[in-house]
C-alpha cells in the first residue's frame, strides 16, 4: 500500500489544467467538499483510504475549515455531500490516473464530467466519470454505493466507458473503479 | 488539426447551465429556465463546430442540447432538435437511447403543459402490485383500478394534511391539488403490474400564495408514514401525525390498498432519493397492525359488535349504511359522522366487516359503525 502521498489541492481542480470545470464551480464544489469534511474531521489535513481500480492506497487531503457563509451556502445536504464528491474524485482521478476533467456536459437528469489525458482535445478518448457521495456512512455504505454506481454506468444507455466513484466523507474513503474498459485504452 | 471541442462555446454554455442549476437550487426557477436556454444556443454551436467524423464528441453534445433546451422549457425546440439529430443515424447508440428517451419525456410534459398548464417536479412513486392474479405487466382490470383509485385517494389525503386542511367529509379534494398527482401505468416487470405516480406543480407559480403542499415534502411525510406504520410503534404513528381524525383517514385509506385473498400478494412503493432505491411493502400481516393502531371513540364500557356482509347501500349524509348479512338478512347500521367517503366509497358491493358500538334507541339497539374494512375475497 502506497502511503502519505498528497492529492491536489481542491481549488486547484479548475481550468486551464481541467478544462471541464470552471473556477466558479471549483469555487463552489470546494467549499461544499469543506462543508462535508468539517462534519466529521479536522482541517488541515485527512487522511484519506483510496482504492482506484484495485490498488489500495492511502492519500492526505488538505483542506480548511469553511467558513459561515459557506456552511449556510450548503445547508442541503444533499446537494453538499454531491457536489463536494466531484471534486474530490477528480482530486484523486488526477493523482492516480493522470487524467484531468476534460469537459462537463448536460444530460436530461443532471450532467456528466468526462476525463481524459491532459490534451485531449475533444471526447473520443474519453472515460465518463459518474461519482457519488455518502455523508454518514460506514464502509458497507460506500461499497455498496460503488456497486450501485458501477450497475447505472453499465446500463445500456451510457457512454463507456466510464470510471465510477464514491466519496464516503465521514468514512474518509475514495473507491474508484472501472466500467466497460481498460485503463491502458 | 486539433479538433475544438473544448471551444469557448461549449465552455459558455456548461458555465451558464452551472449557474442555473445554481439558480434552480435557490428556488429561482424563471431564472434558471432563461440561462438554459441561452446555454442551448451556445452547445448548439459547439456541436456544430465539431467535425461529423467526431462521432462520441458530437453524442455528447447533442444529448446536452436537448438537455439544455428541456431544461430551459423551450419544449417545441427540444423536439425539434431531438428530431434533428436522430434522424441521419450518425450518433453512438447510447446517445439515440438518451435522444429518444428525452423525446417521450418532452412529449409527455408538452401535453401536460398545453391541457393542465402544469409540469412534473420529478417527484415520482412506483407502485407494484405482484402475487395472486396480477401477471407481468397485466392483471384483472378492476382489481388493477382499485389499486390505484385507492393510493389516490390515500395521496390526496395525505397532500390535504401535509396542506393544513381541514379533515374532508365529502366531496372532491381541493381544487388546487386535483392535479398534483399523474398517474402513469409502466412497463411489465416479471410477475408485477406497475403504475408511476408523478407529482406535478403549476407552471406558473403564484409569487403572493406559494402552494401549501410541496410535492417534495408530500412525497417525504409519505414514506414517512408507510415505514411508520410497518415498522414503527403506536406512539411513534402518533407523534407523526398527532391529529387523530387524519390518522385515522390515513390509516383507512391505506388499508383499502393492503392485499388480501389470492387475488394479490403484496402492494410495493418504491421512489428513488438520493440516488438510493426507497420502498415500502405492504403485505396482509398489516391489517391487525392497522386494527391495533387506529384511533378508536367509543367509551371502554361500551359493548363491541361486529358484522360481516356485503355492503348495499349507504347515505353517509344521513348517517348510515344497509348490509347484506352471508345468512341472507339484511341489517341497518348508523354511522359515525366522520365516517369518510373516499373511505367507504369503494366498498359498495364488496365483502366487508363492520365494528363499532351498540347503541340503544328507543327500546332498540343498533350499531354505530365506527370502522368498516374490506375483507379478504378469494
Amino acid at each position: 500500500m502506497t502511503t502519505d502521498q498528497e492529492l491536489p489541492e481542491l481549488r486547484s481542480i479548475k481550468a486551464p489544467r481541467h478544462p471541464g470545470v470552471s473556477a466558479a464551480v471549483c469555487q463552489a464544489f470546494s467549499e461544499a467538499a469543506e462543508v462535508c469534511f468539517a462534519r466529521h474531521h479536522e482541517p488541515p489535513r485527512t487522511s484519506l483510504q483510496v482504492t482506484c481500480v484495485g490498488v489500495e492506497l492511502v492519500r492526505s487531503l488538505k483542506w480548511s475549515a469553511p467558513d459561515e457563509t459557506a456552511r449556510r451556502s450548503w445547508r442541503n445536504r444533499d446537494d453538499a455531500t454531491r457536489d463536494g464528491a466531484y471534486v474530490v474524485s477528480l482530486a484523486v482521478v488526477e493523482h492516480e490516473l493522470g487524467m484531468v476533467a476534460l469537459s462537463r456536459a448536460d444530460t436530461r437528469t443532471g450532467a456528466d464530467y468526462y476525463v481524459g489525458k491532459p490534451g485531449c482535445h475533444d471526447l473520443e478518448e474519453a472515460f465518463r466519470l459518474e461519482v457519488s457521495g455518502v455523508d454518514e456512512g460506514g464502509p458497507s455504505d460506500v461499497r455498496r454505493r460503488l456497486k450501485s454506481k458501477e450497475d447505472q454506468a453499465a446500463r445500456g444507455d451510457s457512454f463507456l466507458p466510464a470510471y465510477a466513484s464514491v466519496v464516503g466523507f465521514r468514512q474518509a474513503a475514495v473507491l474508484v473503479s472501472l466500467v466497460g474498459g481498460s485503463t491502458s485504452e | 488539426m486539433g479538433v475544438p471541442q473544448v471551444n469557448d462555446r461549449h465552455t459558455t454554455a456548461q458555465e451558464l447551465s452551472a449557474r442555473a442549476a445554481a439558480s434552480l437550487a435557490g428556488g429561482r426557477t424563471q431564472e434558471a429556465q432563461n440561462l438554459f436556454a441561452e446555454a442551448a444556443e451556445h452547445e448548439a454551436a459547439a456541436l456544430a463546430a465539431v467535425p461529423t467524423d467526431r462521432i462520441r464528441t458530437r453524442s455528447v453534445l447533442a444529448v446536452s442540447v436537448a438537455s439544455l433546451l428541456y431544461k430551459g422549457a423551450r419544449l417545441d425546440e427540444a423536439e425539434r432538435a431531438i428530431f434533428r439529430y436522430l434522424a441521419p443515424g450518425e450518433f453512438e447508440g447510447w446517445a439515440d437511447t438518451q435522444l429518444r428517451e428525452l423525446l417521450h419525456v418532452v412529449s409527455d410534459e408538452r401535453l401536460l403543459m398545453n391541457t393542465l398548464a402544469r409540469r412534473y417536479t420529478g417527484e415520482n412513486i412506483t407502485v407494484s402490485l405482484r402475487g395472486g392474479e396480477i401477471g407481468a405487466g397485466t392483471g384483472p382490470l378492476d382489481l388493477i383500478l382499485e389499486k390505484a383509485t385507492a393510493f389516490r385517494s390515500l395521496l390526496y389525503r395525505m397532500a390535504e394534511w401535509v396542506g393544513s386542511y381541514p379533515l374532508r367529509h365529502r366531496g372532491l379534494p381541493p381544487k388546487d391539488l386535483q392535479n398534483l398527482v399523474q398517474a402513469r401505468a409502466t412497463e411489465a416487470a416479471v410477475g408485477s403490474y406497475k403504475l408511476e405516480i408523478r407529482l406535478t406543480e403549476p407552471v406558473q407559480p403564484r409569487l403572493f400564495e406559494p402552494p401549501r403542499v410541496q410535492p417534495a415534502e408530500l412525497s417525504d411525510r409519505l414514506f414517512n408514514f408507510l415505514e411508520c406504520l410497518t415498522a414503527g410503534t403506536s406512539k411513534d404513528l402518533e407523534d407523526l401525525v398527532p391529529q387523530s381524525d387524519y390518522r385515522k383517514a390515513l390509516l383507512q385509506l391505506t388499508r383499502n390498498i393492503v392485499p388480501g385473498g389470492k387475488r394479490l400478494r403484496e402492494v410495493g412503493i418504491y421512489r428513488t432519493k438520493n440516488d438510493r432505491l426507497q420502498s415500502v411493502y405492504l403485505t396482509d400481516a398489516l391489517p391487525p397492525r392497522i386494527r391495533e393502531v387506529i384511533p378508536k371513540q367509543e367509551l371502554p364500557s361500551e359493548e363491541r359488535k361486529s358484522y360481516r356482509g356485503t355492503l348495499r347501500a349507504l347515505h353517509l349524509d344521513r348517517n348510515w349504511l344497509e348490509l347484506a348479512l352471508e345468512d341472507g338478512g339484511h341489517i341497518k347500521c348508523n354511522t359515525v359522522p366522520d365516517m369518510l367517503d373516499d373511505v367507504v366509497g369503494p366498498m359498495v358491493n364488496r365483502h366487508v366487516l363492520v365494528t363499532g358500538p351498540l347503541r340503544q334507541k328507543r327500546g332498540k339497539s343498533r350499531l354505530l359503525v365506527s370502522e368498516i374494512e374490506l375483507l379478504d375475497e378469494e
